[in-house]
């Protein structure tokens, strides 16, 4: 999953974790905080929750998972996941 | 102050489903793609059934129109969404988003959304969460000054726990029983009886006189809640003790009298000690009237029962008639066998619950 990919997935799972928020703000580089998205500790708990679920990872190593930005998502991601989706779509269509 | 409900949205289904693969199989009213990727862990059904009542454009219209204190109260009869725990074979799976398992916390994210953050409240009282809390929507409107108070009711009983000890206790009918005793759901009949378990939600809003942003619908006269003095922290007095307290309450804070009431919409279960008790009361307090019963027709939905069971007579009398209580096996012109026209006059909600709890709201819905 590249970049542009994974910041796809991620900002449609940040809105999902938002829920009826409206005043979400994109994040549009990899180095984006993701505090600055508009995202409460609250939802960034469900959004880390969705993405750690999309790569299947434990949720032992999961609850222990505190990203400041994208990146250190990405590359958390990427040290524990356990599967890889084909795309962000294929990877929201799993999400609840 | 008079108060109104300006708008309203109700979540229910009459469609009937065998859950044939539970501990206890009975049938039930429920959307079955609630639980959708329940697997996941990640899903609520609860919520999801909420979100067949909330929509964003819905809370951006109510938070561009806020005006004065607006308060949000959500009535889910439990401190927390009632399926934390659904594990059966066909209702798989479990929530790790338990923060929002949490009724409160859920509500607030709502509540932030449409702009009624002056007070954020939730309800935990059993089966009469959603007309108890009336007592509260009269008292903010009309002694503290808010202008706006919304009311969400959801539960979602189609989960282990409420199926095993609505089963277990044959309050609900179980597929067992419906077949031995070729028995359907109804209320207040000698041959047919109990309910099926449902899911529903509404969301309610209610406007003072003199701060509406939409056409009035229909008014709030008044609403109280009483309990009994009983031994048995799960049944009713046959003697109607809770609900002629609740009832007599709810006509004398309305100013109204029992000759008002027209129309009733019972609490309606279908048990036999429900029949009883409310039918006592019933008889006891009012003249002439009509009763229904929306349980049969769409389950119990538990603290979402009241208020959507309302909304449903709303709709009915706007259309002119009261329906007939269905599976009704003997001819009665009070507890309804046959559908009449809708009579003028007042109309009385009344809810019952675990715990020894009551709630009578009394509406004019010729508004």
């Amino acid at each position: 999953m590249n970049d542009q990919e994974f910041l796809k997935l991620l900002n449609a799972v940040a809105k999902k974790a938002k829920s009826f928020g409206n005043d979400y703000a994109e994040i549009t580089a990899m180095s984006d905080k993701l505090a600055d998205s508009g995202l409460d500790s609250l939802d960034m708990l469900l959004a880390n929750a969705y993405m750690c679920d999309a790569f299947k990872i434990d949720d032992e190593v999961a609850k222990a998972f505190h990203a400041i930005t994208a990146q250190e998502m990405y590359d958390f991601l990427m040290q524990h996941k356990q599967f890889t989706p084909e795309s962000a779509d294929a990877a929201l269509a799993e999400i609840a | 102050m008079n108060i109104y409900i300006t708008n309203y949205r109700t979540a229910h289904t009459k469609d009937e489903c065998l859950l044939a693969d539970i501990d206890i199989p009975q049938k039930v009213h429920w959307f079955a793609d609630t639980y959708k990727n329940a697997a996941s862990e990640l899903v609520h059904p609860t919520h999801r059934l909420i979100d067949k009542v909330v929509d964003e454009q819905l809370l951006n219209s109510l938070k561009s129109t806020k005006q004065g204190k607006t308060a949000f109260i959500c009535a889910a009869g439990n401190a927390g969404f009632s399926c934390i725990n659904f594990s059966s074979s066909t209702l798989a799976g479990k929530y790790k988003l338990s923060p929002l398992n949490i009724v409160q916390i859920y509500a607030s994210k709502i509540a932030q959304a449409c702009g009624a953050t002056d007070l954020i409240t939730t309800d935990a009282t059993s089966c009469i969460s959603s007309i108890k809390v009336l007592g509260d929507v009269i008292n903010l409107i009309t002694f503290y000054g808010f202008s706006r108070v919304v009311v969400l009711s959801a539960d979602n009983p189609i989960t282990d726990p409420f199926l095993n000890f609505f089963g277990g206790t044959n309050a609900s009918l179980t597929y067992e029983v419906e077949n031995k005793q070729s028995l359907k759901p109804s209320a207040f009949d000698t041959i047919n009886s109990n309910f099926y378990l449902g899911q529903g939600a509404s969301f309610v809003v209610f406007e003072a006189e003199n701060a509406t942003t939409n056409t009035p619908l229909l008014q709030l006269i008044s609403a109280y809640s009483s309990s009994e003095e009983n031994t048995n922290a799960i049944s009713q007095r046959e003697d109607g003790q809770g609900y002629i307290k609740a009832i007599e309450g709810a006509l004398f804070y309305g100013s109204k009298k029992a000759e008002e009431i027209k129309t009733v919409k019972t609490h309606g279960t279908g048990t036999k000690v429900n029949n009883i008790a409310e039918k006592t009361a019933l008889d006891s307090v009012l003249k002439e009237f009509v009763a229904t019963s929306y349980k049969p027709s769409i389950g119990h939905t538990m603290s979402a029962s009241g208020l959507l069971e309302t909304l449903l007579m709303f709709e009915d009398i706007k259309s002119g008639t009261i329906p007939a209580i269905k599976n009704r096996t003997e001819d009665d012109t009070v507890f309804l066998s046959k559908s009449v026209s809708a009579p003028e006059g007042l109309c009385l909600s009344l809810t019952a619950g675990m715990g020894n709890t009551y709630s009578a709201a009394i509406f004019n819905m010729g508004v």
